[in-house]
């Protein structure tokens, strides 16, 4: 949660509801997979569940990147980002 | 506040959260709090609000998600519905029915019968011969089953209003199986619902 803040610049915050609810989506679009469970020393010993990227899911992020880069470049095609403002 | 009070409080919150949803990611989200409280202060108005803001985004959504996917799974009450009313079918349109329409029609040879009212009571046997198929269709729980059983429903009705207008002193009996009957069963097999394993009907 920490890392979406940060890599958000403090513009997206996630909670515990919205982290898991999206965790159970992306479970059953089988595009992330339990990593197993393992103790997090530096939180007190509790054991977490980890969870990572399948094929499918990689594939997808890839693809959803891919279309967020031609959608930025041709917003800057446009002028429409990455020129100073008059 | 304490962080031990905040997550009592928590627990209570994580309660607008689906059963199974909580029973699988309840505790990982009690940890995942307990990393908030330990960071931010929970005494905060808006450490309070972001927590409420996210129960109130997802839950509820959670909750739809839940209901939606139970109304999908649960399909048994809806074959136990459409195997009773094929049963009725059955019975009443197609046995009592074919009986009833022999009987009149017994009754009516006795007199001089007239070519309407002969005519409308094979219209009558022939009603009741499309509620029977019907009813055996209805209990082949199959798409093209229902579809045979509406097309089945449709012709007899037609075959009940002609009779109808052929002979007008049809029994009260006949009336009420003849129309009741279909209608009630062309209801329940165009009524909207949610999907189903054997698709909408």
């Amino acid at each position: 949660m920490k890392g979406v803040t940060a890599r958000s610049e403090g513009t997206v915050r996630l909670g515990p509801g919205t982290l898991y609810g999206a965790l159970k989506r992306l479970l059953e679009a089988g595009l992330v997979k339990e990593g197993g469970e393992r103790a997090d020393p530096e939180r007190g010993d509790e054991r977490r569940r980890y969870y990572r990227l399948t094929q499918l899911g990689l594939s997808v992020a890839r693809a959803e990147a891919g279309r967020l880069d031609a959608l930025v470049r041709a917003a800057r095609r446009k002028k429409l980002i990455g020129v100073r403002p008059a | 506040m304490s962080p031990a009070a905040a997550e009592r409080i928590y627990r209570l919150l994580l309660r607008a959260y689906p059963p199974d949803f909580r029973a699988e990611y309840g505790r990982e989200m009690g940890l995942l709090f307990r990393d908030q409280c330990r960071e931010s202060d929970v005494g905060s108005l808006g450490f309070w609000a972001r927590v409420l803001w996210d129960v109130a985004r997802s839950a509820p959504a959670l909750r739809a998600d839940a209901w939606r996917s139970r109304g999908s799974e649960n399909t048994a009450p809806l074959e136990v519905i459409m195997k009773l009313a094929a049963m009725l079918t059955l019975l009443l349109g197609g046995v009592i029915g074919i009986l009833n329409a022999a009987v009149e029609w017994v009754a009516a040879s006795q007199q001089s019968i007239s070519g309407t009212h002969e005519v409308s009571l094979g219209l009558g046997i022939f009603a009741s011969a499309l509620l029977l198929t019907a009813g055996v269709a209805l209990l082949r729980p199959t798409q093209g089953g229902r579809q045979a059983a509406r097309l089945a429903l449709f012709a007899s009705l037609v075959s009940v209003v002609a009779a109808r207008l052929l002979f007008p002193w049809m029994s009260i009996f006949s009336q009420l199986v003849g129309f009741g009957l279909p209608v009630a069963l062309l209801i329940v097999l165009y009524w909207p619902r949610k999907s189903s394993p054997l698709g909408a009907a």
